[in-house]
């Protein structure tokens, strides 16, 4: 590894508030370029590892550099060049304009009573190019859709012009397209303008996805980090995302509540029918007690099946009607 | 492309500028017309400019009405932008000089001047009377500024700035119990707030204040805006927050105190006029709207006092029952229409 490329490191580092440490020992390095997903239940401290590495607390022990240099010695102005952060806050600038956000955003490169110059028109271009967003220059804050206004803020820290942009659950609220749009467009910020990227997230699907690495934290353990491949390898992701109760199958992104399907049950069927009867029967937790034989076929929009149970068998087109037989039987 | 839609919105701000100054100048030569003694507009026009036919309409419009107006003038701009950064500082719609306590905080500042000086050696003075007052309100808010940040909702904080106003009436009241009348009386006087009583000697120490909050209100107007966002936000952004609150805070003891001083406490121009204005030009962007609502409050101003001297009538009214007449109404409106005001 490169040890130039490194560009926000931390050596034992400490966060929490006032007397409280919530993670102690920290040794963390994040690379110029790179997408970093942090993973861990609610509570575990993201926020608070994201807020301490943008200088927004104080760390309680230990240390954080960037470029080399230690995060202390930055004055908040120099470091506003380096860091943009987009939070989960509450924006009370509801009547703003998304021009005037981005406006807001150029701050740390104005000089004081300026008028804006070339080079903030130009960067506030390149911000909404990148993000789609020109459409919404005019509308008001409070006017935009969730993931409009995420993407808007996005597009404020991209303006802000730093190498390190900090995310804290930029995905939050919103529908699974915008999700997407999101993941992807922060992807594209990093391998675009190799800026660094630390994302707080819940999507384990879209982190493995897109993430070069990710950092796991858990209750009580030090912080994993590595590849999503290495790491669903290792067994530490399933260890993160372990529970008593079910299972998550990391390559299917499937839920599953082991043991109910039992070897009574056969399916003959294409994988993908297969699949999807499969999850329909691990919804109403079939476990049939008698030899049950299911063949599944599709012919244009419907699912041709064929159920054989003692002798009888049952014919239907949908996975509706095949549930509420199955439903029906002892 | 950025920039055209830029110059664009700039342009349109500058020509809204330019039709409020027009209509202030408009409001200002009304408010002059208006008084006890009927003179022509036209010899008021002259009576400026020093050569009207008659003596006495020259020394009424330029000794009585011309600093009258130039008080509303002063005053309405002062307590405008006192409001509108109270507002962006508290992140409350709600806030405002009068409503925290502010005034009554210049009230008792002023109140224990005037009776004060019965056992002490103090000079009553209009310097002393403005100190006074900037240190009262100045105190009044730092102590609700420390507990704002503990709470977080629009009703708390204007119950304490109720209770503020509660406790510094009381003390005013043990104050006059133990006063001579003639400084009781004084201070009375004082309270009923009035514009006619401020002379050309006081509007030269008024004026260049107000001017000075003015040019400072305008100079962070960028950081006021990302202080909109978020505390987080204005941080990352470079923004020393701490200074920034000082800053704001005496800002507005300055621009509350001193016109408190000479006009008494005027209620509601500070809450209502960032309102107002917002409903005209519709953003929050405070480098189109400090500008903007110093004019809007200098013409609420003018409007109030233009109704305080009821045409026909010899006396007016006290300045602040007009105010809180079309103020009140106001905030119950901005109250129960409260989803809305998240857009401010």
């Amino acid at each position: 590894m490169n040890p130039n490329s490194v560009i926000v490191e931390s050596k034992n580092l400490s966060i929490g508030y006032g007397s409280k440490v919530i993670y102690s020992n920290l040794n963390l390095n994040l690379e110029k370029g790179e997408v970093i997903c942090l993973l861990g239940q609610n509570g575990v401290g993201k926020s608070t590892l994201l807020r301490t590495l943008s200088g927004l607390i104080e760390p309680l022990a230990g240390e954080i550099s960037i470029d080399g240099k230690l995060l202390s010695l930055f004055s908040k102005s120099e470091l506003a060049k380096i860091i943009s952060i987009v939070t989960t806050e509450k924006l009370s600038a509801a009547g703003l304009t998304v021009l005037d956000i981005l406006m807001a955003g150029r701050y740390p490169h104005q000089p004081w009573l300026n008028s804006p110059n070339e080079e903030d028109f130009r960067s506030i271009q390149n911000a909404i190019t990148q993000t789609n967003i020109e459409y919404l220059l005019d509308m008001k804050l409070h006017e935009l859709s969730d993931g409009q206004r995420q993407k808007v803020m996005i597009a404020r820290a991209i303006v802000q012009d730093g190498n390190l942009i900090f995310l804290d659950e930029p995905t939050i609220h919103l529908d699974l397209t915008n999700r997407v749009e999101v993941m992807k467009l922060l992807r594209d910020i990093a391998t675009n303008h190799n800026k660094s990227l630390l994302i707080s997230t819940h999507e384990l699907n879209l982190a493995m996805q897109f993430a070069d690495k990710l950092w796991l934290m858990d209750f009580s353990a030090p912080i994993i980090s590595g590849t999503p491949e290495d790491l669903a390898i290792s067994d530490d992701l399933s260890k993160i995302f372990h529970h008593q109760d079910f299972d998550y199958d990391l390559i299917t992104s499937k839920v599953t509540v082991p043991g109910n399907l039992s070897n009574n049950l056969q399916i003959q069927a294409s994988d993908e029918l297969k699949f999807w009867i499969t999850n329909a029967l691990d919804r109403i937790q079939f476990a049939p007690r008698k030899k049950i034989t299911i063949v599944a076929d599709q012919s244009e929009n419907f699912t041709n099946w064929q159920v054989t149970l003692d002798n009888n068998s049952y014919t239907g087109i949908t996975i509706n009607e095949l549930v509420k037989l199955l439903k029906s039987f002892p | 492309m950025i920039e055209e839609i830029w110059k664009y919105n700039q342009r349109a701000w500058r020509k809204v500028v330019v039709a409020t100054s027009f209509g202030i100048l408009f409001l200002a030569l009304i408010d002059l017309s208006i008084g006890s003694v009927y003179i022509p507009p036209l010899e008021i026009v002259k009576a400026l400019f020093g050569n009207s036919t008659d003596e006495i309409w020259n020394s009424i419009v330029i000794e009585f009405r011309l600093p009258k107006t130039f008080t509303a003038i002063a005053v309405g701009i002062a307590l405008s932008l006192s409001g509108l950064i109270m507002q962006t500082l508290f992140r409350n719609p709600l806030a405002g000089p009068f409503v925290l306590g502010i005034s009554s905080g210049a009230s008792l500042g002023v109140a224990l001047l005037v009776m004060g000086s019965i056992w002490l050696p103090l000079v009553i003075s209009g310097i002393s009377i403005v100190v006074a007052a900037c240190l009262g309100s100045l105190i009044v808010l730092a102590i609700v500024l420390s507990m704002a940040n503990r709470l977080k909702d629009t009703t708390s904080l204007l119950i304490l700035g109720l209770m503020f106003g509660s406790a510094v009436g009381a003390g005013v009241s043990i104050l006059q119990y133990f006063s001579n009348p003639e400084s009781v009386q004084g201070y009375l006087f004082w309270t009923f707030g009035s514009l006619s009583g401020v002379t050309w000697s006081e509007l030269i120490i008024l004026m260049p204040t107000i001017f000075v909050g003015f040019i400072a209100t305008i100079s962070i107007s960028r950081p006021l805006n990302i202080l909109n966002l978020g505390d987080d936000y204005a941080i990352s952004s470079g923004i020393n927050l701490h200074r920034l609150r000082y800053i704001i805070i005496a800002i507005t003891s300055i621009l509350a105190g001193v016109t408190t001083a000479f006009c008494g406490p005027i209620a509601f121009i500070g809450i209502a006029v960032p309102h107002i204005t917002r409903l005209i030009i519709n953003t929050s962007n405070h480098n189109q709207l400090t500008v903007l609502v110093a004019l809007i409050g200098a013409g609420v101003m003018l409007i109030c006092d233009i109704i305080a001297q009821l045409p026909g009538f010899a006396q007016s009214l006290p300045i602040n029952a007009v105010t809180s007449i079309f103020g009140a109404p106001l905030i119950i409106w901005l109250i129960i229409r409260r989803r809305k005001m998240v857009a401010f």
